[in-house]
């Protein structure tokens, strides 16, 4: 009766154990790209959400340009998991900031091949993109990988 | 020669909307309507019958080309006039150092800086009772012509902000038959330039707390009649403003102190503060109440020539937001001003767009 219940117990934790690691290994990543001159190597998630809400605009005299994915599956993920807003919030808030302070909301890039075209030929700019999509020799570098769940 | 200016004001408008559509220029706009019914002289038709309003045409832009940036708000008004309320360029040197040159709102507790004249954005109906705009009767100048240096630092103890500015000496004028403030848009014509102050903190120790203050220091001179009635004014005020924003619940207040000194060297001191509290019911639903109250020292000549009387409001009110681009929002409000009671129940529809 004893092996029976360590048995199962035994059962149970393997079963718990492989679901976390099954759903860890299937946990989507993002990844925050920069132009090849952007003038630093690693950024930590404070300063992407400062960028991303037109809190910080320029990195060692560099002007950062922030860019904006049209795909809503990635673009939510992004704005619910690494800026902590609703995607209805985060429209708010930028109506409010262009209004309050002119400055200007990210810009609006159309498919991950585009985003990675577009910050590989712009100075300053900093972008997000499904960590399968980044290529090499892209001409972007990762600054930071964020995990965003399923 | 203002029909010439308005419809160069028009030209350049109609450009900037024409230029957007080719070019990353953010072109916005705000509008909205009210109906308001008043117990105040309640035999009057105006008041027994209430008034639907057309509130003013609010029409933004904002231009970055890399270091340089560019705003204008215009204001359509009711009576066909275009205002600009703000019309500035900015130079941005780093997050740390801004320089901006032309017509702002004078940086004033965070309300003034935070809410312009798009309703969508502000959580009540009216501004307090401190912060009206000066043609609406507002005791201290809520727009300067001048420049404003500012700038914003992430530090160990928090993010920092911070600001300077010096900007041409405000008037009192003639509007209709009522003296009004105005801030000198193309002319100063008095000896000191007016200066003003901000500085604010979000600590990191307490997460969605705001504290800051701010000091606007001027000469007012009163420009209704030769000779003036009223002799130049001194004028300091001093600010204290917070905004705390725990879970769903949103606190803000500010805390206003005038010190006016005229040529008799005598000093006249009145004060005036707000606090107002929202709570996110939901995304869509939002109650507030604002309580706000002014203490005028009713010998100050400056007050007098203003004709600005003590005011105590409370509002209680209900913010609906049909989307993120449009709300509805219902208020009553029990006023009381210069020992005068009475209430007021409104309604108002904003839009951005």
């Amino acid at each position: 009766m004893t092996n029976v219940k360590f048995g199962l117990l035994s059962g149970l934790i393997i079963l718990l154990l492989s679901g976390t690691i099954y759903a860890s290994a299937y946990a989507r990543e993002l990844a925050i790209i920069a132009n090849k001159d952007y003038p630093s190597d690693s950024i930590s998630a404070t300063t992407v959400k400062d960028i991303y809400l037109g809190e910080k605009t320029s990195e060692r005299g560099i002007k950062i340009k922030p860019m904006e994915q049209r795909d809503e599956e990635i673009k939510s993920r992004f704005i619910e998991r690494v800026l902590g807003s609703s995607m209805d919030g985060y429209k708010a808030y930028w109506i409010k900031k262009f209004f309050q302070e002119g400055v200007m909301p990210p810009a609006v890039k159309g498919t991950p091949s585009e985003v990675l075209t577009v910050i590989s030929q712009t100075k300053g700019a900093v972008g997000y993109i499904w960590i399968d999509d980044v290529k090499k020799d892209s001409g972007v570098k990762v600054l930071l990988k964020i995990e965003v769940g399923n | 020669m203002r029909r010439v200016l308005q419809a160069f004001i028009m030209v350049i408008t109609i450009s900037a909307q024409a230029f957007s559509v080719s070019h990353a220029f953010e072109f916005k706009g705000f509008a909205d309507t009210s109906l308001t019914k008043s117990t105040k002289d309640a035999d009057s038709d105006r008041y027994r019958n209430g008034s639907f309003a057309f509130g003013a045409v609010d029409l933004y832009f904002a231009e970055s080309l890399d270091e340089v940036e560019l705003l204008s708000e215009l204001i359509v008004t009711t009576t066909g006039s275009i205002n600009a309320e703000r019309l500035y360029l900015g130079y941005v040197f780093s997050d740390q150092l801004k320089l901006r040159v032309g017509r702002f709102h004078t940086p004033l507790g965070f309300w003034n800086t935070s809410y312009h004249h798009g309703k969508q954005l502000q959580p009540t109906i009216l501004r307090p009772e401190a912060l009206r705009f000066e043609f609406e009767g507002g005791i201290f100048p809520a727009h300067s012509v001048g420049a404003w240096v500012t700038g914003r630092s992430r530090t160990s103890a928090g993010l920092l902000e911070y600001g300077i500015q010096v900007a041409n000496g405000p008037k009192i004028v003639l509007s209709g038959s009522n003296k009004v403030l105005n801030p000198n848009n193309t002319s100063d014509n008095n000896i000191g330039k007016a200066v003003s102050f901000n500085a604010a903190i979000c600590p990191v120790m307490i997460e969605d707390l705001k504290v800051g203050v701010s000091g606007h220091f001027s000469r007012v001179k009163d420009d209704t009649a030769t000779p003036p009635l009223m002799a130049d004014v001194n004028q300091e005020i001093y600010v204290a403003a917070f905004t705390y924003s725990p879970g769903n619940v949103n606190l803000a207040g500010e805390y206003f102190n005038i010190g006016n000194r005229a040529e008799s060297d005598k000093n006249y001191n009145s004060s005036a503060y707000f606090g107002l509290i929202t709570y996110n019911l939901t995304e869509k639903w939002v109650p507030y109440i604002l309580y706000d109250k002014m203490l005028i020292n009713e010998s100050d000549p400056y007050f007098q020539t203003l004709n600005t009387k003590d005011v105590t409001k409370t509002t209680l009110g209900v913010r609906y937001n049909i989307s993120y681009m449009s709300s509805l929002k219902g208020e009553v409000r029990a006023v009381k001003r210069d020992n005068k009671d009475w209430n007021e129940f409104a309604l108002q529809w904003a839009i951005a767009f």
